[in-house]
């Protein structure tokens, strides 16, 4: 399929995913939108008011972290059954799968910029953000965005296989919040259990934008964006083979 | 799938298998596979999938002008066939096809419930013809409303509409444009008689424009009257392959439980 053609297909398909969502429903926009600014405000207020975590700009922290985090995780357990969703169409004439798929990802992905554009423009009032970092958020986006649509089409594909995954993946999912240091700095990992937080996919694609945002240096950046594309191209390998192997029996068991 | 380079042929199969790995995944959970794993990971890692030989040394050449009808018994593999042939199973180096091809294997699908038949008109269109422009496709979305007779009803959401107002629908996209290879898998099924007799009609017409066509159907009367030459798929091949009247006796022949 050409690059014209995919686009056509993939704008036409998030476009309307998202007007089927929110036909009628004015209180589906505010949900998706407040969401994740709802669930911004209660960390910040259980770690920053009452654990009292000594964190300084710790809004900006979270901001760095907790809001790839809700897209990462929400864009998995949204996609994960998609094939299946979406099995009518697929069945029905010609679409690649992967066009449904980008769609899904693309339209979480905007649901996620509305918050965090709203949560970013409110605290530049209050915090100071570094220029050079925010220079290269947009190329963070990218590798979160990337990421995120490779991890999409491991899960989906497996969900055709095996039903259950979809469980699995929220029950991981709801571990991996825990052991991401997205609420807490990763320098309060004791050093002899780092290597979790290193082995940690989630965490490799998120550490560029936080560092973007909130500690920026170029010495620890830079490092974290080749870790990240490192994670992106492990993912994308192992990813595409599984796809390539399972994919002629995708129809049959969706 | 790549392009052949004669110009008469449209679509050229030489020796193409159709297998699917089964037992591995069937009716199981990824915890199921867990515990299999753990209890025992010898038998887990020395176990060997189950295979599903659908389709065996398939050779099929259609030429421009060829109307193909492929019949056999449920299960024999028409559909899978089809499926390869549009593409819908990952590459397949045993296919060569010159020119688009549209394939079409339901006509009461729905893309957003909530959208109104002229909203999910416009959708079908924006991907069943990517390649065309945007002044095209919206004629052929006005085209094709006008031509399902929905009236007013093309503006009610899509979640009221029967399987006979979807069939209309989609049938009138389907058919709006006629392409080099067209794909018809079960395609009269749905619509009343009236618009039935319409859009028989219309695809007709595309049938006749199309370069070269497949069509599955078990309405064997459909068959005779649409295509000139009949391929008879039976025990995982091609088990006949030549003029209409003679593929249907054939097949009639030799599945006297089916008719």
């Amino acid at each position: 399929m050409s690059y014209s053609k995919a686009f056509t297909v993939i704008s036409t398909l998030t476009a309307s995913e998202m007007k089927g969502r929110y036909r009628n429903t004015w209180a589906g926009v505010l949900w998706v939108i407040m969401n994740p600014i709802l669930m911004f405000s209660v960390h910040a207020l259980v770690f920053k008011h009452i654990l009292k975590l000594d964190i300084d700009r710790y809004y900006v922290f979270l901001l760095g972290g907790l809001l790839p985090w809700i897209f990462l995780s929400s864009t998995l357990t949204m996609t994960c059954n998609a094939f299946i969703t979406y099995r009518e169409i697929l069945l029905s004439f010609q679409i690649n799968p992967l066009a449904i798929l980008a769609s899904k990802v693309i339209d979480n992905f905007i649901n996620f910029l509305m918050p965090f554009l709203i949560l970013f423009f409110v605290l530049l009032f209050f915090e100071d953000f570094p220029l050079v970092g925010l220079a290269t958020v947009p190329f963070s986006m990218i590798l979160l965005l990337y990421g995120g649509f490779t991890l999409s089409l491991f899960f989906s594909t497996l969900q055709v296989y095996f039903r259950d995954t979809q469980f699995i993946l929220s029950f991981g999912l709801s571990m991996m919040f825990f052991l991401t240091p997205i609420f807490y700095p990763v320098d309060r990992v004791p050093l002899e259990l780092r290597w979790i937080v290193d082995i940690n996919p989630i965490y490799a694609l998120i550490r560029p934008f936080q560092i973007a945002l909130y500690d920026f240096n170029s010495a620890e950046l830079i490092p974290s964006i080749l870790k990240s594309i490192f994670f992106n191209i492990t993912l994308s390998l192992v990813t595409v083979i599984f796809w390539r192997r399972k994919r002629n029996e995708l129809y049959l068991y969706m | 799938m790549n392009s052949t380079s004669t110009c008469d042929t449209v679509l050229e199969i030489k020796d193409l298998n159709i297998t699917y790995k089964t037992s591995l995944f069937h009716g199981r959970g990824l915890r199921d596979a867990f515990v299999e794993m753990i209890s025992s990971p010898i038998k887990f890692l020395m176990r060997r999938p189950h295979t599903l030989n659908l389709l065996n040394d398939v050779n099929l050449t259609l030429k421009k002008g060829e109307r193909v009808g492929l019949v056999g018994v449920n299960g024999c593999g028409k559909t899978s066939l089809c499926r390869a042939v549009a593409g819908m199973h990952g590459s397949q180096n045993a296919i060569k096809v010159n020119g688009s091809i549209r394939a079409i294997f339901d006509t009461t699908v729905v893309v957003q419930q909530e959208l109104s038949g002229e909203e999910n008109a416009q959708i079908l269109v924006n991907l069943m013809y990517p390649e065309l422009s945007k002044d095209e496709r919206k004629e052929i979305v006005k085209e094709s409303l006008d031509f399902s007779e929905l009236g007013e009803f093309q503006y009610s959401a899509f979640k009221y509409y029967s399987k006979g107002m979807k069939a209309r629908l989609f049938l009138s996209i389907v058919s709006a444009k006629p392409c080099e290879l067209l794909i018809l898998d079960e395609v009269f099924n749905g619509a009343d008689t009236f618009f039935n007799d319409k859009i028989t009609k219309r695809i007709k017409s595309i049938i006749e424009k199309s370069h070269a066509v497949l069509f599955v159907s078990h309405s064997l009367e459909t068959v005779r009257d649409i295509c000139n030459r009949v391929v008879v798929i039976q025990d995982n091949a091609i088990a006949f392959d030549g003029k209409t009247e003679e593929g249907l006796a054939y097949y009639l022949k030799h599945n006297k439980h089916e008719s």
